[in-house]
């Protein structure tokens, strides 16, 4: 019991706990304005785009009803409207279509104009930020690259890089399956991989309990070569050093046309990419 | 640790330390000292008494507890309605007399302050071979029509049952241990004696009057004894249990809940003998509730802190209330130990605290069943607030509308099924249980079911767990006398919240690092 008690875990292989992580790693590093940035799309975005570094290309921000009439130019071909102060990605609506035709989700219901603008005011009265006001951001939506869309079904896989300063410390790439319903958030059904830092290669898929080969839904993960890694971790560097977080999870996507895009950052990210890793997270300290 | 919080943590223990321990140093020799440091748990008990319908000059009564040896009023009066009419001491006890003013006199509310103790006989050092009755105990050797002790069938068990034993003891003993081994029966109404044998099970009364008939076919003589048991929350059922004169002594037996020659401080006696705890006029319904409130009373002025609190109790805040508020701290630092150092996942930080105080005013049981009742409907209210796709705030209030309807929903039907003590889950803090309901609807939402109900799983856990600490009466005295103690809660928050160790869960979650060598 005593290394319990004493607080101290005896060596850098323990896993970082919750604890730990919000004393040592989240107090010290991030301060209200780091996180407060890093919560925001918008503001994460802008930072992000003055240093050069590839985000996805954003149409328009509405932050009031009255720029409703910004909104119609924006929505035309394939299309994504978030908030900008969301979590768990909720209220993120992908639409293909545009003003004369009407719009229709991934899973075919048709959006007419009023629902969309329904939506977007929800937004804006923080439906999905806790009732704080918030922003609505229209973004072109990503395609995934063939290379890593392969190997899960449909819905679109990050990678997410854990930065200590601008220390690459771990890697996981996020997929969906078709138990998560398209969506890659590892609480909600989604599996991961780890990603080899050096060479990008993928380590077996955690699927919550076991360690696999195969992703659930079939194709092989495991010893598969991520597209463009070397631009993937580039892509985190640069954002390491210009955010103002010293402790953070970089959420990549590595788009079919555009590449590594830089999708947000967290600063607090989870504790899961540990048990994906089989390896811990005290490496920061 | 930096230096400059161990310090700060080493004085808050210091200045928290210092009075207890130089208190204990100085009377540890002293045991009235020591004493003095627990005030005593006292007893409000209200009867609610209304005879329905009940025409002027019709009447209704009932047995007020008197002092004994293990028992004393404090305070006694009305609180609504009007005072007795009459108080005399019949042969069971202190019969009071209500007389209906008026048809429309209402209920009468009438509430005692009483201090109970706990009693035990020391049986297993007494023999009884013969013993001189006085004629009292004649009395209470006598056959009634509900205590048959000359039947055939009740002859043949006494004398079964006390074979070969002339040692009174050991036959009231074998008589007891005969009754206690009976099945318990929720029967309501009166069960005499041949009856509970020939059923083979009984409630409380049967029992206890077969007990006495075993005796009283033994020539020892012995009595019932009716009264209330103590404990948090409102209640229409009385209990009986029996005596037995031994060497002298009226020595008591509960042959339903197993007290043998004792009896807990939370039995209160209300009469003696074969009698009904109400009467009243024929054909009127007398309807009528006990609410029992623990409360803690400071029965010294040692202390300065208890000179304090005395103070406060002239004027008008009562100690219990104090306690409550100094209760809450703790409640709220093992909600932070149990999420910290556990791991154990709540809705909220503070919701498990704030809902274990309230669990103190509604009792335990009714309260959790209530809780989660109101809990699990209004978060299923939830997706149907989602899919008219309601915005947050006006969403959070219909919520709270509909914990509020729900709870005088709850509250209304107690009192018309004559459940009173759902009546008082009122008392619950609305606002927060609309706030834990939507947290739980969230959490559905997000995770999944089996996730949000484990969450309230463990809420619950927490919850329990903090108001088993904060009903503790040490832990409430302690902090009575030395308030200062808080200091030491604050200086163990300071660590905790520096405390970087692993929670007892996590080393389930990362069960497949700490696998690997």
């Amino acid at each position: 019991m005593k290394p319990y008690f004493a607080a101290n875990t005896p060596d850098a292989a323990w896993p970082l706990g919750l604890n730990e992580r919000n004393v040592r790693l989240i107090f010290e590093s991030n301060d209200r304005k780091g996180i407060a940035w890093a919560k925001d799309k918008v503001k994460t975005k802008s930072l992000l785009t003055h240093h050069g570094i590839p985000v996805p290309r954003t149409r328009c921000v509405i932050d009031s009803l009255l720029q409703a009439s910004q909104l119609w130019p924006a929505l035309s071909g394939q299309c994504v409207i978030k908030p900008a102060r969301g979590s768990g990605g909720g209220g993120i609506l992908l639409l293909t279509g545009d003003a004369a035709n009407g719009w229709h989700t991934p899973d075919g219901a048709h959006w007419k104009a009023p629902e969309i603008l329904q939506h977007v005011a929800e937004i804006l009265h923080g439906r999905f930020s806790f009732g704080d006001s918030d922003a609505a951001l229209v973004e072109d939506l990503l395609v995934a690259h063939p290379d890593i869309a392969r190997l899960h079904g449909p819905g679109i896989a990050d990678i997410r890089l854990i930065h200590r300063g601008n220390a690459l410390v771990l890697a996981m790439l996020r997929m969906p399956s078709r138990a998560s319903g398209g969506k890659a958030n590892l609480h909600q059904g989604g599996v991961a991989a780890p990603v080899d830092l050096n060479s990008g290669r993928l380590g077996p898929v955690f699927t919550g309990s076991t360690y696999q080969p195969n992703h659930p839904d079939g194709p092989l993960c495991e010893g598969h070569v991520l597209p463009q890694w070397d631009e993937v971790v580039a892509a985190g560097r640069q954002v390491a050093s210009c955010a103002p977080l010293g402790y953070m999870g970089i959420d990549v996507v590595v788009d079919a046309r555009r590449g590594p895009l830089v999708l947000e950052v967290n600063a607090r990210p989870g504790l899961e990419i540990q048990n994906v890793n089989r390896s811990s997270l005290r490496a920061c300290l | 640790m930096e230096k400059g919080i161990r310090w700060v943590i080493g004085v808050c223990f210091l200045l928290a330390g210092v009075r207890p321990v130089m208190f204990c140093a100085k009377s540890w020799h002293d045991p009235e000292a020591l004493r003095s440091l627990l005030p005593q748990r006292v007893y409000d008990v209200e009867w609610t008494m209304e005879l329905k319908n009940g025409l002027t000059g019709e009447f209704f009564r009932t047995y007020l507890p008197r002092n004994t040896n293990r028992q004393t009023v404090i305070e006694e009066g009305v609180v609504r309605g009007w005072g007795f009419n009459a108080l005399d001491l019949d042969e069971h006890g202190r019969a009071a007399r209500w007389e209906v003013p008026s048809p429309d006199a209402g209920a009468v509310v009438y509430r005692m302050r009483l201090k109970t103790l706990g009693l035990v006989y020391d049986l297993d050092s007494l023999k009884v071979h013969a013993q001189r009755i006085g004629p009292t105990g004649m009395r209470h050797r006598e056959p009634t029509p509900e205590i048959q002790s000359n039947h055939p069938e009740i002859s043949a068990l006494a004398d079964d049952l006390a074979d070969r034993s002339w040692d009174l003891v050991r036959q009231v003993d074998a008589f007891y241990g005969f009754v206690l081994s009976m099945p318990g029966a929720p029967f309501k109404g009166l069960t005499d004696a041949l009856t509970a044998l020939r059923l083979g099970e009984a409630s409380c009364n049967g029992k206890s009057r077969l007990l006495v008939a075993l005796c009283r076919n033994r020539g020892i003589p012995a009595r019932l004894v009716g009264g209330l048991i103590l404990e948090s929350g409102v209640k229409q059922t009385s209990h009986q249990w029996c005596e037995v004169l031994l060497g002298g002594m009226w020595v008591p037996f509960d042959p339903l809940n197993g007290h043998r020659a004792s009896l807990p401080a939370a039995y209160l006696e209300l009469y003696q003998g074969d009698a009904f705890l109400f009467g009243h006029t024929p054909e009127r319904p007398l309807e009528y509730a006990f609410r029992i409130s623990p409360r803690l009373a400071v029965s010294s002025d040692r202390l300065a802190a208890h000179r304090l609190w005395m103070a406060f109790d002239q004027a008008g805040i009562p100690v219990g209330l104090l306690g409550f508020l100094l209760m809450l701290p703790l409640g709220a630092a093992l909600v932070a130990v149990l999420r910290t150092v556990v791991g154990l996942r709540t809705f909220g930080l503070f919701l498990p605290a704030l809902i274990a105080v309230s669990l103190r005013e509604t009792g335990l049981w009714v309260g959790l069943l209530a809780f989660v009742l109101v809990l699990s409907s209004v978060a299923l209210l939830h997706p149907l607030l989602e899919r008219w796709r309601l915005m947050y705030t006006p969403r959070l209030a219909i919520m709270l509308i509909a914990v509020v309807g729900m709870f005088l929903g709850i509250s209304a039907s107690g009192i018309v099924l004559g459940k009173p003590d759902l009546a008082f889950v009122t008392l619950f803090p609305v606002v927060v249980v609309a706030i834990t309901a939507e947290r739980l609807a969230r959490e559905i939402e997000e995770n999944g079911w089996a996730k949000g109900w484990a969450m309230t799983a463990s809420t619950l856990l927490v919850v329990v767990l903090a108001y088993v600490a904060m009903e503790s009466v040490t832990l409430e005295s302690l902090f009575l006398a030395f308030p200062e103690l808080f200091l030491a809660l604050v200086g163990a928050m300071i660590w905790l919240g520096r405390w970087t160790g692993i929670r007892a869960l996590e080393f389930h979650r990362f069960r497949h690092l700490l696998r690997t060598p």
